[in-house]
């Protein structure tokens, strides 16, 4: 049995309430749903609540899945809108107490793309996200955020060229490149 | 922007392994103590749900035909959802017709071979057949390749030349199908195609092609043909059909007032105006926008993949969606507040709200008299209370939604706040649902008849 076929069956077993393949799935998909929620809430800590929250979120509402190959598509626009909800919260709560620097050591890396998506709109930043973390089609994007394929192109372009100007005014590629 | 530069990033954000199992745990622990709790309650709403919205809309007057049409299709916010079938690829036919062009061109680059088996070229649309070999064993998510048409020449496919092709393991072989519809730019019959692949299998490389495809016999029939609708000042003209092996598509062109953003879908009717295909917006392409002093036109192209459309009589129905632009309002705002659309009849008005430490209360009416139940469903859904303006869909409470005056359609929606608050009037924000209701309740147009021969 191919990988692909696997995975399948761990969904439609998943939506089955079958626990040991949803537990499964999750542990498959984890660094994934951990690292976007890093990218969106940059701290380990929320990036963690998320993932839980998110997991909590899908396996009391897994039977809702319809077509297994979209399952993770489904699992990540859980994960996004948790991402905002924790970002909200940290929008109030920096009002309250000053903020404190994240004491995170291994962030310098990736922390310009982190950044720069931070500060894109929602919508570009979601779909950036889905196309080229997730792989997610730009037709399936656009069936799932329920807008049209035309619009996604567009957000697609805008967010790319939103992120080169916040990376500093340099095509990242050649950026990247000279390092 | 270099996808595979994108995900080198993504990958070096180091993953604390232990701690994430274990809240994978907690999610899932929490996730079995609510179902036991929660799972007979839903039930038992979404039966009753169900039964009362179909004596309501059994016995209700419609006094405006069209919009109560309408109102009672309002979707639910999941129904939105619609995977893209593979049966709907116009490869698809194009495959079991064996009508695709061989072409059996191998690229290689770091370890992975890429063959581009066969092309075609029907109506609309140009697709092609790929295997891959030498691949490494690699996650779901990096089973998928990033390609690029026409060197990035924007004029042959609307704004975006790049897309992810998806492959997956048919009798040990990988395969991969790309398919792209056409914008503007009319192609010659006999073309090459410059394609790029560059990240394939979570690879950098390039995996470059020129493909030769020869479009497939097509049957064109220019229309023309224009339905006014002056009650939505909107036009829309059925242009032309192209009718390829595989597929079906229509050119259309939509003229609307400029001051809101409108687009038109259609459904395919047979003559009795039994539906044949309803359209979804991801098979709609823009093709082109543009806009006068007052009306803005859009020529767009509804392609059908997988069905060729036989000679007879049929309706074109258009549906228009209004997407208004509006903002979350301040629970301070002066009242009565009035929501409304210059081209949508549906009107919404927010008649107080009450507020206390653990609970914000708001009362409003709408003028859909034919529907009552529909438009508290639809707002169930999208009406809520934000801490603050944005993120719209952070930190928000769902309304619990009465009816007050179903004639009258006067409704209550109250939201339990998480703890109590001091300050609730100059912290929270209220999204009324209505741009939502409104997108979610598209307005019929006049059909618009045409003969295939």
């Amino acid at each position: 049995m191919d990988l692909r076929t696997e995975h399948t069956e761990l969904v439609q077993r998943a939506i089955k309430q079958d626990e040991a393949a949803f537990e499964q799935l999750i542990l498959l998909h984890s660094e994934q749903l951990y690292r976007t929620a890093y990218v969106y809430v940059k701290n380990e800590q929320d990036a963690l609540d998320v993932v839980q929250e998110t997991v909590y979120k899908a396996f009391i509402s897994i039977g809702q899945v319809k077509e297994p190959k979209y399952f993770v598509t489904w699992l990540t626009k859980i994960l996004i809108r948790n991402c905002y909800r924790v970002l909200n919260q940290q929008t109030a709560a920096t009002d309250l107490i000053e903020q404190i620097p994240l004491k995170e050591s291994s962030r310098e890396e990736h922390l310009d793309l982190i950044e720069a998506l931070s500060h894109l709109r929602k919508e570009y930043r979601d779909v950036l996200v889905l196309f080229y973390f997730h792989d997610v089609p730009m037709k399936e994007i656009a069936s799932f955020i329920g807008i049209t394929l035309n619009t996604v192109k567009t957000y697609l372009k805008r967010g790319r060229e939103e992120l080169k100007k916040q990376l500093g005014g340099l095509d990242y590629v050649e950026a990247q490149s000279s390092k | 922007m270099s996808k595979h530069n994108l995900q080198n990033d993504y990958q070096q954000i180091p993953v604390p392994q232990a701690a994430l199992q274990e809240r994978i745990r907690q999610g899932m622990e929490q996730g079995k103590r609510d179902q036991q709790i929660k799972r007979p309650k839903r039930l038992r709403r979404l039966v009753v749900s169900t039964g009362l919205a179909a004596s309501l809309l059994i016995t209700s007057t419609f006094v405006v035909p069209s919009f109560a049409t309408a109102m009672a299709k309002v979707p639910l916010l999941g129904q939105m959802y619609r995977p893209f079938l593979e049966q709907e690829n116009t490869g698809t036919a194009i495959s079991q017709k064996q009508l695709a062009t061989k072409v059996n061109q191998v690229a290689s680059d770091n370890g992975i071979d890429i063959q581009v088996i066969d092309a075609y070229y029907d109506g609309a649309t140009i697709g092609m057949n790929l295997t891959a070999t030498g691949v490494p064993d690699v996650k779901a998510e990096a089973r998928s390749g990033l390609y690029e048409l026409f060197k990035g020449d924007k004029r042959f496919a609307g704004t975006e030349t790049k897309e992810v092709v998806q492959f997956k393991q048919v009798n040990g072989i990988w395969q991969g199908r790309i398919e792209y519809t056409l914008g503007e730019t009319k192609l010659q019959d006999t073309i090459q195609i410059p394609i790029v692949l560059t990240d394939v299998f979570g690879v950098n490389g390039n995996w470059a092609f020129n493909v030769p495809v020869k479009r497939l016999p097509v049957k064109e029939q220019v229309y023309g043909t224009t339905v006014k609708n002056p009650t939505y000042q909107t036009e829309v003209t059925l242009d032309k059909l192209i009718q390829g092996k595989g597929s079906t598509s229509f050119d259309y062109i939509t003229r609307s007032p400029k001051k809101e953003r409108a687009r038109v879908e259609l459904t395919l009717l047979d003559s009795s105006g039994k539906e044949i295909i309803r359209n979804w917006t991801w098979s709609t392409q823009s093709v082109k926008r543009t806009k006068t002093g007052t009306e803005a036109i859009e020529q767009s192209r509804l392609i059908l993949g997988n069905y060729v459309i036989p000679k007879g009589s049929y309706l074109l129905q258009p549906s228009l969606r209004i997407d208004l632009e509006t903002q979350p309002i301040p629970l301070t705002e002066p009242l009565p507040y009035r929501q409304q659309s210059e081209t949508h009849p549906l009107e919404m008005t927010i008649t107080s709200i009450d507020t206390t430490p653990e609970q914000v209360m708001v009362e409003f009416s709408t003028n859909s008299s034919s529907s009552q139940f529909d438009t508290k469903l639809a707002i169930r859904n999208s009406m809520y209370l934000l801490k603050g303006t944005e993120p719209s869909d952070g930190q928000d409470i769902k309304a619990k939604v009465t009816v007050l005056d179903a004639e009258k359609q006067t409704f209550r929606s109250t939201f339990q706040l998480p703890g109590p608050s001091e300050h609730t009037r100059e912290e929270y924000y209220l999204e009324t649902g209505y741009s939502n209701t409104v997108v979610n309740t598209p307005l019929e147009l006049q059909p618009i008849p045409f003969t295939v021969n």
